[in-house]
């Protein structure tokens, strides 16, 4: 599946592969390492939760759940990435010794939220 | 308090909606016949190979109909549920298919209903979920959710309570079919959190809700609700029988800008705010509403991909919600889980769909590739087939760019049964 990009003026998602924002026509720079209009990839806390979880506990999911290639425009290096992620994996392990419940992108269809990232916000 | 959000109902047409009596007499419940696995269509064999792709995809979110008992009788539900399938698992066999499911790698099983605390076992099966090492979530409509079953849920180690609210309490209870339902419900998120579990809310939403979102928000902070998910009603069972409760696929235009004001509300008070799989696609809030996902952005339907759906007799989907007669892969008395998730045609059609599958607008959409179509499951319920789905804001959008909007008008009512589905035209017409 390829990855997209987040257009910054109108903020719609976008194929790497185009040149300028099919909805919004700004110029987007397929340069490698410098794009000034790309989406920084910056994992928040909870993404990071969700990428370690996965990888912790599904290396087999991943031929069927595949984790896009990297886009043109994403800024974060590989070893960058590999680091976050084994930083989310070893919070999560902290979190959750016995494995932490992963959604690894699947929205529940109906039903319950599970509180992951709350966990340890929870005032229960 | 923020501006009340426009209300797709004009007020005479809301009263109307309101006051309306149930559409279908009695009985309200489907013949329990016509219930059993049995009765709803012959599995199709099992394929004899397994392949690297049915390998690959392994279950992680199960979806278990525990019980089609049900202490109320909801006037939007998919299952028609009230009285229990003829032929539901015994609880020996329930702990049975915990294990199974524990073994072929599901790792959160959500309990639906029903109402689970109606099985005479569902205190044994959370007990078997967490002893098998996965997470015990538990939905509800509330009625029934006592201080003394929530200290049973707690007992036996369900981790989370999902309670459904449906806006302020007269449209909750219109819904619902019964007054005194949303007290009932929340009364039960009370309970919960007194009885020491993590509670949130799952709301549908249709035209009479919509305007209300912000209310059913103010409930969550109110009971300190740690989550939400938001859904679109999608008319299979009783929901296809009230079209005029059903959202147009033209409000999204209105539900977008609120969902995304609202998730700011939540990301600030930090409550987890989910936008169910079938609230469609890739518009400019998408990142903000899917900002729980790696990519941001929704991925394709994960039906007999990462999902599991199973009912109370043991027939098993891709999905809770696909409808039973095309989309069960067989009968877990009949064969193992794990034959029926690698080797049925059912379970696999995700697997295998190719570009052939999507029709209509979703055929040459520009993000088909990714979505694929959107939700099986409004898709199916609306035409009987996957591929197209008009309930999604960036197809909103770009027919109000042209100075369209599409309609969804029924055509011919729905059988009665559980997960059934009316027949549906889509209406193109100017934008008005
Ligand atoms: S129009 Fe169809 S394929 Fe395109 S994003 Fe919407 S649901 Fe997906
Ligand atoms: S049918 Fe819809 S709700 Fe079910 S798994 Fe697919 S996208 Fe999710
Ligand atoms: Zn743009």
């Amino acid at each position: 599946m390829p990855s997209m990009v987040l257009c910054p003026s109108c903020k719609r998602h976008v194929f790497p592969r185009e040149t300028s924002c099919p909805f919004c026509g700004l110029a987007i720079s397929a340069e490698p390492g410098a794009p000034p209009h790309a989406l920084t990839p910056e994992l928040s806390r909870a993404q990071r939760y969700l990428v370690g979880a996965a990888i912790a506990a599904t290396v087999a999911v991943a031929g069927c759940n595949n984790q896009p290639a990297r886009g043109p425009n994403d800024v974060q290096t590989e070893e960058e990435l590999a680091r976050e992620r084994q930083k989310a994996i070893d919070e999560s392990r902290e979190r959750h010794p016995g494995g932490g419940p992963c959604v690894d992108n699947v929205c529940p269809p109906y039903g319950c939220v599970f509180p992951d990232e709350a966990c340890d916000i929870l005032r229960v | 308090m923020e501006d009340r959000p426009n209300d797709p109902l004009d007020p005479e047409k809301r009263r109307a909606v309101m006051q309306a009596t149930r559409p279908r007499g009695l009985p309200l419940l489907p013949r329990a016949g016509q219930m059993a696995s049995e009765a709803r269509g012959k599995h199709l064999p099992l394929a004899r190979e397994v392949r690297d792709i049915d390998l690959e995809c392994r279950p992680i979110y199960a979806v278990w109909e525990l019980t089609l008992a049900c202490d109320l009788a909801c006037r939007h539900c998919g299952s028609r549920a009230g009285a229990s399938r003829p032929d539901e698992l015994t609880t020996a066999e329930a702990t049975d298919l915990v294990r199974q499911m524990a073994a072929l790698g599901v790792r959160e099983v959500a309990l639906i209903g029903g109402e689970v605390y109606l099985h005479e076992g569902w205190t044994e099966v959370v007990r078997e979920i967490r002893r098998a090492g996965m997470q015990s979530t538990l939905v509800t409509g509330g009625r029934g959710m006592t201080p003394e079953r929530a200290r049973l849920a707690k007992e036996a180690g369900v981790q989370s309570i999902a309670v459904s609210i449906d806006g302020t309490e007269p449209t909750h209870d219109r819904l619902r079919g019964l007054s005194g339902s949303y007290a009932a419900a929340v009364q039960a998120l009370r309970n919960g959190r007194e009885a020491g579990i993590p509670v949130a809310v799952n709301t549908q939403v249709n035209r009479l809700n919509l305007c209300e979102l912000p209310h059913v928000f103010d409930l969550i902070l109110d009971v300190s609700a740690h989550g939400w998910q938001v859904q679109l009603t999608v008319p299979v069972g009783r929901a296809a029988d009230e079209p005029d409760v059903l959202l147009q696929p033209y409000d999204l235009l209105e539900l977008f800008p609120l969902l995304a004001s609202l998730k700011a509300r939540a990301d600030a008070a930090r409550v987890k705010m989910l936008a169910g799989n079938n609230v469609g696609y890739y518009g400019p809030f998408e990142h903000l509403l899917r900002s729980y996902t790696t990519e941001k952005h929704a991925d394709s339907c994960s039906a007999g991909r990462s999902t599991l759906g199973i009912e109370s007799n043991g027939d098993v989907k891709g999905c809770p919600s696909l409808p039973t007669e095309s989309w069960v892969g067989g009968n877990v008395r009949q064969a193992s889980l794990r034959d029926i998730w690698e080797r049925s045609s059912a379970l696999r059609h995700m697997r295998d769909r190719t570009e052939e599958e999507r029709w209509g607008y979703c055929r040459t959409c520009y993000y088909g590739e990714v979505c694929r179509g959107g939700c099986t499951w409004m898709a199916t319920a609306l035409f009987g087939k996957p591929g197209n789905n008009p309930y999604c804001h960036h197809r909103a959008l770009e027919m109000q760019r042209l100075g369209k909007r599409e309609r969804v008008m029924r055509v011919a009512p729905a059988e009665g049964l559980p997960f059934d589905r009316a027949s549906w035209a889509l209406v193109d017409e100017d934008l008005r």
